[in-house]
């Protein structure tokens, strides 16, 4: 799912009780787009393989995970687009908001992630579009009460930015 | 970092050990248990919270203590309200008043309930809504929510669930009046509006135990608790009511806390004066919070009742299932305490750690008065749970706190690692305990090998002075979200 080839574009971060996330991107965009992601994986509602016939799903879209492929619902479920605007905030609580929001989203298995754009990220705010989908097989991943403000930070490094967010289970 | 000792059970965190720390931290420990603090950079953590503005005394730690996020897990704190003392939702957490309860029955293991565990622990999984997807007992109306958040236990009883014993055999009679259901969202509310009676997933569980042992006799007779008695233990909290409740105001606190020039040295300890309206309108969702908390233990209890009048052709009222008490976890709370020879109002945090109050203290229900307030502590799947009582003593160490369980002790990742979840039911299966889980997969998350003993926090707790250890339970049913 990950544009990025180099560093992986998210990795799970281990915790005594909880779990975390780092998170990868060129830009802020993508950045916030490989955290959707990866908080996909954490939830297991990553279901890029399940769309059809949807012009989101060309070219562009992130290459299907293993785990979405395997439990992706023969023939697949029509998506249900989803914009996601969020208010002014400095970007750490910015991405905290958008993390937030995909929990509600997919919360008790209501919905799964087909695709995520991340359209304008910055000090106005979050503006996204993510495709909803059934979920099939009811998600087997970590269920997440909230992200924190634990040890929160957005970076900039040397090819681009970086994020860590942990979240409570 | 080097903790100091002070006596088997006590460590104290030196000021300074951290910038700008207020208070020294103490945490109560074995040396073993310590020793895991400190790797799991939990201690830093207890560190951190001395740094919060109007903090009295010390910033604690109960012998379950584990890394959290601000506050520690098993963390307690508490600020003096009239020297400008703060509130922190991050000393509360998500899941608030998320607690335990125990219930009694007048079965006993190896008569009544042996022959049919398997049929009792499948009922119960059937009949108990839990894990992902599963809405609860109680779908609410608009006007029915707001009740919940402002009577808790009162609500599902006007409905004929459950008895008025029920309420008054929980921390605060099941109810805190001072609940403000108007600084909960309305996504809050609609997050949460068919969860009522729903177990939840994570370190959620029921539990069917038999009393194993009895240490003090008087308190267990108080408490209607003999050896070979069949009794379930309940772990829930206040689902996505409470998670979106502290989202919501963490945010709002966060903010109020950068432009009042708090500063803390973990985001997640954003805070805010007791006394500002911030404060106040977040303790009043918190209290709301707590309420519906209260009342979604309250109406699993019922569903808990109903599976065992199923399986055993009686009716409830011929099974004695009283509850024995419901303590909370996660809360804070205004109480009094004296500091420094002046009898003070606080805001006690108590961020996983279990209210204790000792014998004689008003708030315990009359019948548990001579004893001390009942602790449930529940052990890790598989392994034991206690029952305790608080002491006076802690009024003095720990603002009346002991620990709540075990504590992890590893990652989610690492469990699984060890092994996979279908093969932890295997193996308990094989220990004679009968297991009903929705996610077999997930259940290596919640294995006993990633949790510490048990028994040694809670000896910790009693050589601590903390609480004193009336009886042990062991699991012969488990349910799982």
């Amino acid at each position: 799912m990950p544009d990025s080839e180099a560093a992986p574009a998210f990795e799970i971060l281990e915790h005594t009780a909880d779990i975390g996330l780092r998170a990868r991107g060129r830009s802020l965009e993508e950045l916030c787009k490989n955290a959707a992601w990866g908080l996909a994986e954490i939830l297991d509602v990553a279901r890029p393989a399940q769309v059809i016939g949807a012009a989101a799903v060309d070219a562009a879209t992130p290459a299907r995970s293993p785990s979405a492929r395997s439990r992706g619902a023969p023939g697949g479920y029509a998506p249900r687009p989803q914009r996601i605007v969020l208010g002014q905030a400095d970007i750490e609580a910015l991405l905290v908001d958008w993390m937030n929001e995909l929990i509600l989203l997919t919360e008790d298995g209501k919905a799964c992630l087909a695709d995520v754009q991340v359209d304008a990220v910055g000090e106005d705010g979050l503006r996204a579009r993510v495709e909803l989908t059934d979920c099939g097989n009811a998600p087997e991943g970590t269920e997440l009460k909230a992200a924190t403000y634990h040890q929160l930070s957005v970076r900039q490094a040397a090819d681009g930015w970086v994020a860590v967010v942990y979240f409570d289970v | 970092m080097e903790p100091e000792r002070i006596d088997d059970f006590t460590w104290r965190i030196p000021v300074g050990t951290v910038e700008g720390m207020r208070v020294p931290g103490v945490v109560f420990a074995t040396k073993d248990l310590m020793d895991k603090a400190v790797e799991d950079r939990a201690v830093e953590q207890v560190a951190n919270v001395a740094t919060l503005p109007g903090v009295v005394k010390a910033s604690y730690a109960m012998p379950d203590i584990h890394w959290g996020y601000g506050f520690p897990i098993g963390g307690v704190a508490a600020t003096d309200i009239e020297a400008g003392g703060v509130v922190s939702p991050g000393g509360v957490g998500f899941d608030i008043s998320c607690g335990v309860r125990l219930i009694r029955s007048n079965l006993e293991w190896d008569r009544d309930v042996k022959p049919r565990i398997r049929d009792l622990t499948t009922t119960l999984g059937r009949r108990v809504p839990r894990g992902t997807g599963k809405g609860g007992r109680l779908a609410l109306s608009g006007k029915e929510m707001e009740r919940v958040l402002s009577e808790g236990v009162g609500f599902p009883i006007s409905m004929g669930i459950g008895t008025e014993e029920d309420a008054e055999l929980c921390e605060d009679e099941g109810v805190l009046d001072w609940a403000r259901p108007e600084f909960v969202s309305n996504r809050a509310k609609e997050r949460a509006a068919s969860q009522l009676g729903s177990l939840g997933a994570g370190n959620h569980f029921l539990e069917v135990q038999v009393m194993e042992e009895i240490q003090d006799q008087k308190a267990a007779e108080t408490m209607g608790l003999a050896v070979g008695q069949v009794c379930v233990m309940l772990h829930s909290g206040s689902r996505g009511l409470g998670h979106q409740v502290c989202t919501d105001h963490l945010k709002l606190v966060d903010r109020t806390s950068r432009e009042l020039g708090i500063e803390v040295p973990d985001r997640q300890l954003a805070c805010v004066p007791v006394e500002h309206e911030v404060a106040e309108r977040y303790l009043g969702a918190m209290a709301a919070a707590a309420n519906f908390a209260r009342a979604n233990r309250h109406t699993l209890t019922h569903a808990i009742r109903e599976s065992f009048a199923e399986v055993f052709g009686v009716s409830v009222q011929a099974l004695e299932m009283s509850m024995v008490y419901d303590v909370a976890h996660n809360l804070a709370k205004i109480e009094e305490y004296e500091v420094e020879g002046r009898v003070r109002k606080l805001c006690v945090h108590r961020k996983g750690a279990t209210r204790a109050f000792g014998p004689g203290h008003p708030e315990i229900p009359d019948r548990y008065r001579a004893i001390g307030q009942p602790v449930i502590i529940p052990g890790s799947m598989g392994s034991a749970s206690y029952v305790l009582v608080g002491t006076r003593e802690a009024g003095v160490k720990s603002f009346s706190s002991t620990c709540h369980g075990a504590g992890r002790a590893m990652s989610r990742t690492k469990a699984k690692k060890v092994m996979d979840g279908v093969e932890l039911v295997r193996k308990l299966e094989g220990q004679g305990i009968a297991v009903a889980v929705s996610r077999p997969r997930l259940l290596a998350e919640e294995a006993p090998y990633a949790y510490k003993d048990v028994s040694q926090v809670v000896r910790a707790c009693e050589g601590a002075g903390l609480s004193g250890t009336v009886a042990r339970l062991r699991p012969v049913g488990v349910v799982k979200g």
